[in-house]
């Protein structure tokens, strides 16, 4: 044991302590916000952090986490917040918190600078906590995220194209020939085409029927040995049996020749039927010409559904996407339970992998069992903003130890008047994750909500009170939501003056009333995402639009349905002529034959039955005289004795 | 500079006339920090051990130092080493999850591939390393020390600077 060496180790000990105890503060801040912002995928920045000894815990004066889709915004910000570890836990390198304190939690705050970080995209998930990339959980992450399923649907709708509402214009410019042509009628090809096939089928029935004719020296033969059996010349039950033996020859020829010709007359009438199954497909092409016609025409729709998502649509499918974005945030950074690790061969020098075992003690590495959220003092508060309270259970690293979902339950307020509920539960306790959430907003006071679209009656919402109920689930990789959003107290502001009657008509509609209700619903289903969208805004369009240009439009289409009509009927009656021609040869000849056949068969069936009756006669005759033969012989034995 | 300090340190070690068990000591502890990665738990514990006890420090920092280059060349094998005691010895799994869930332990970062298959590494050739450095110190003393002070690099080694301070600490008495 060398002294001289403990001192020189121990001094420098104490001071590197100090340094550690004096620092820690600073170290364990910079820590904490690049945890969170590899997390968040925005600046994260905490002020005035303090580390306290006994108990073992953090407590800082501000926490700021910035939105990584609108760097100026912060999602949230904290006054102070305190918690304590466990420190047995803490020597297990495990961090459990009993509870947090947030003070003053506020949604939406701007910023004074930019929170986005460099090198990060606006709006791109970052952040897989460690123990999700180290133990890969097959069920729980989707292949694409919700945001990228749904980018395509919500972009087809954004770019709707605007149907043409001036009727005056429409009836100026509308020329219904140039747009029926017969390229552009499918009716009319089908009609051409299954002519043709008509006629290639009537070359087939003429083989079946040439097949069907070959039978006829068979019947010629038939009918010809019928006749040569003439029963009155029958004298004996030998010569009766042969005739019936031959009449039973020509009955079986006459079967054969029926069953073939059955056959084939089924076959035929099929074939022919087909043809007359083909009316129903022509109406319902028919019908489609006719809407393609009119969409052409670009006439509008005189009942105007889908009007309302052309003027509201944009700005609410804009905020889906906003919405997704936080969907697959959760899904993805609340983390699954452990697995088999494979092994990593990429790891880098001296870094290694990490294997994680089973936390027999039910914790995991970390567990924040609750976090308590206070919403200010009404007083402070600023009513620009949101200002939550309530409760946050169980955010952990692995849900399948602390046998606890995360829980959220949010309550705020804005202004006084606007009020917040949020309540959301994220399970991964089982190999499928559910994560689950309900919002509901009311008397939020909207002043400038931009509706309509540049080509249609630009405008805006400039004063409304709006209320909200979403709820959405996500079970594995499907999504489902139905949110209904409520208008009241509403006025709207025009950019520009109404261009056409339409426009006109919808403007007065909006001026009119006070309030309309949308719901919107999303939902995936076999990786196809999909999205419905309806408001009572378009009855109240529609009925007063009706009133003014539905008998407009409904006489354009009238003329438009007459002309479609007219060119199809015309080759409807070249088809008719054809295949009721090639019906009606197909089905003389065969019952021209079948009479005959019919015929022939009756006269085999009378032969058969006399013939048999003759046998019958002839057996009985043959009986009596044996039987009288035999009584005489008995008799003569008598008389003898 | 750097190789000249450490070719200097090896020199005075071997000139220096100490117990061959401190030598051989100091530079057996020094292998097993050297092969870790990474400053962890029982790194710090087995730094303890080496300024506790009289052993040569001199040659466990030249063991670190040695080590630390060669393990760099290693990590792909201590990484399969580690991966295999921790995953695939199901015997151990016991223990490993044992461990996992006690009080300290898992400062020790035993479940890191590199670190674990590093310190077992170490463990098994600390016994070698001991009794290699030991005959090797005894068979430089005895036959060869007196031929390498004949070398001229050994003479420009000797001269160097970071010796003079080595002589310097040395006569504080810091340093056997």
């Amino acid at each position: 044991m060398r002294t001289k060496f403990v001192l020189f180790v121990l001094f420098p000990a104490l001071f590197l302590s100090l340094l550690i105890y004096l620092f820690a503060d600073r170290w364990i801040e910079s820590g904490l916000e690049y945890a969170g912002e590899k997390i968040v995928g925005a600046r994260v920045e905490i002020d005035g952090l303090s580390v306290t000894l006994s108990p073992i815990g953090v407590e800082f004066a501000r926490l700021q986490v910035a939105n990584p889709q609108d760097g100026w915004k912060n999602i949230f910000e904290t006054g102070k917040v305190k918690f304590a570890l466990d420190l047995g836990q803490l020597l297990r390198s495990k961090f459990i918190i009993e509870t947090v304190e947030v003070n003053d939690l506020v949604l939406g705050t701007k910023r004074d600078t930019d929170g986005a970080l460099e090198g990060e995209k606006p709006g791109q998930t970052v952040g897989q906590p460690e123990a999700a990339s180290a133990s890969p959980d097959t069920s729980a992450l989707a292949p694409a995220a919700f945001s990228q399923q749904a980018s395509p649907v919500l972009q087809a709708k954004e770019e709707k194209k605007t149907p043409l509402f001036d009727i005056e214009r429409i009836r100026r410019e509308l020329n219904i020939d140039s747009i029926l042509s017969v390229q552009n009628l499918r009716t009319v090809q089908y009609y051409d085409s299954i002519k043709q096939e008509v006629q290639r089928a009537s070359e087939q029935w003429e083989t079946t029927l040439a097949e069907v004719e070959k039978t006829r020296p068979k019947l010629a033969e038939v009918e010809t040995n019928i006749k040569a059996v003439n029963v009155s010349e029958i004298k004996n039950l030998e010569s009766a049996k042969s005739a019936l033996e031959n009449v039973k020859r020509s009955y079986e020829t006459a079967k054969e020749v029926t069953k073939a010709f059955t056959e084939r007359k089924t076959a035929l009438s099929d074939q022919v039927g087909r043809f007359s199954n083909a009316y129903a497909e022509a109406e319902r092409l028919a019908k489609e010409d006719f809407n393609a016609v009119v969409g052409l025409a670009r006439l509008p729709d005189v009942s105007m559904q889908g009007l309302a998502e052309l003027i509201l649509g944009q700005e609410m499918l804009q905020n889906v996407g906003k919405y997704l974005y936080w969907v697959d945030f959760a899904r993805n950074n609340i983390p699954s339970g452990l697995g088999r690790p494979e092994k990593d061969e990429s790891n880098r020098r001296l870094e290694g992998q990490n294997i994680h075992f089973p936390a027999e003690r039910s914790y995991p590495k970390l567990w924040i069992k609750k976090i308590l959220v206070s919403g200010g003092t009404d007083k402070n508060q600023n009513p620009e903003y949101f200002y939550l309270k309530g409760e946050v259970q169980d955010i952990s690293n692995n849900q399948r130890i602390t046998s606890q979902p995360l829980t959220a339950e949010l309550s705020g307020t804005k202004g006084g008047s606007t009020t917040l509920a949020f309540s959301a539960k994220f399970d991964r306790r089982k190999d499928l994750p559910v994560d689950d959430y309900h919002a509901k907003l009311t008397g939020l006071r909207v002043g400038d909500m931009q509706i309509g679209r540049s080509d249609f009656l630009p405008s805006k919402i400039t004063q409304a009170i709006a209320g909200a109920n979403i709820d959405v689930s996500v079970p594995g990789n499907r999504f489902e939501s139905a949110s209904r959003i409520t208008f009241a107290n509403m006025a709207v502001v025009f950019d520009v003056s109404p261009k056409n009657t339409v426009e006109r008509l919808v403007k007065d509609v909006l001026t009119s009333i006070t309030g309309f209700n949308i719901q919107l619903r999303l939902w995936n289903s076999g990786g196809k995402f999909d999205v419905a969208f309806a408001t009572d805004l378009d009855n109240q369009i529609a009925s007063r639009t009706k009133k003014v240009i539905g008998d407009e439009v409904a006489r354009i289409q009238n003329e438009i349905r007459g002309k479609v009509n007219e060119k199809i009927a015309a080759k409807r009656r070249e088809f008719e002529t054809l295949f009721n021609q090639k019906k009606e040869a197909v089905t003389s000849r065969l019952k021209a034959y079948e009479s005959q056949m019919n015929e022939k068969i009756a006269m085999v069936e009378g032969k058969k039955k006399e013939v048999e009756k003759k046998v019958d006669e002839e057996t009985k005759k043959q009986a009596e005289g044996v039987k009288n033969k035999a009584e005489e012989k008995i008799k003569g034995l008598f008389k003898k004795n | 500079m750097f190789v000249i300090k450490i070719l200097s340190d090896f020199l005075k070690i071997l000139r220096a006339g100490q117990d061959p068990r401190q030598v051989a000591g100091g530079f057996a502890l020094g292998s097993i920090v050297g092969l870790s990665p990474t400053l962890t738990l029982q790194g710090l514990l087995v730094w303890l051990v080496i300024l506790m006890l009289d052993v040569n420090l001199s040659a466990a920092i030249l063991a670190f130092t040695f080590f630390s280059l060669v393990a760099y060349l290693f990590d792909p094998l201590f990484h399969s080493l580690g991966y295999f005691l921790l995953v695939d010895v199901e015997a151990l799994r016991g223990t490993w999850t044992t461990l996992y869930n006690a009080p300290i332990a898992p400062l020790t970062r035993f479940n890191n591939t590199v670190v674990l298959g590093s310190l077992v590494s170490a463990l098994i050739l600390f016994y070698p390393v001991l009794r290699g450095i030991k005959k090797f110190y005894i068979a430089y003393r005895d036959h060869l020390h007196s031929k390498i002070e004949q070398w001229k690099i050994y003479k420009i080694v000797s001269k160097s600077v970071f010796v003079q301070w080595y002589v310097k600490i040395r006569d504080w008495g810091l340093v056997p």
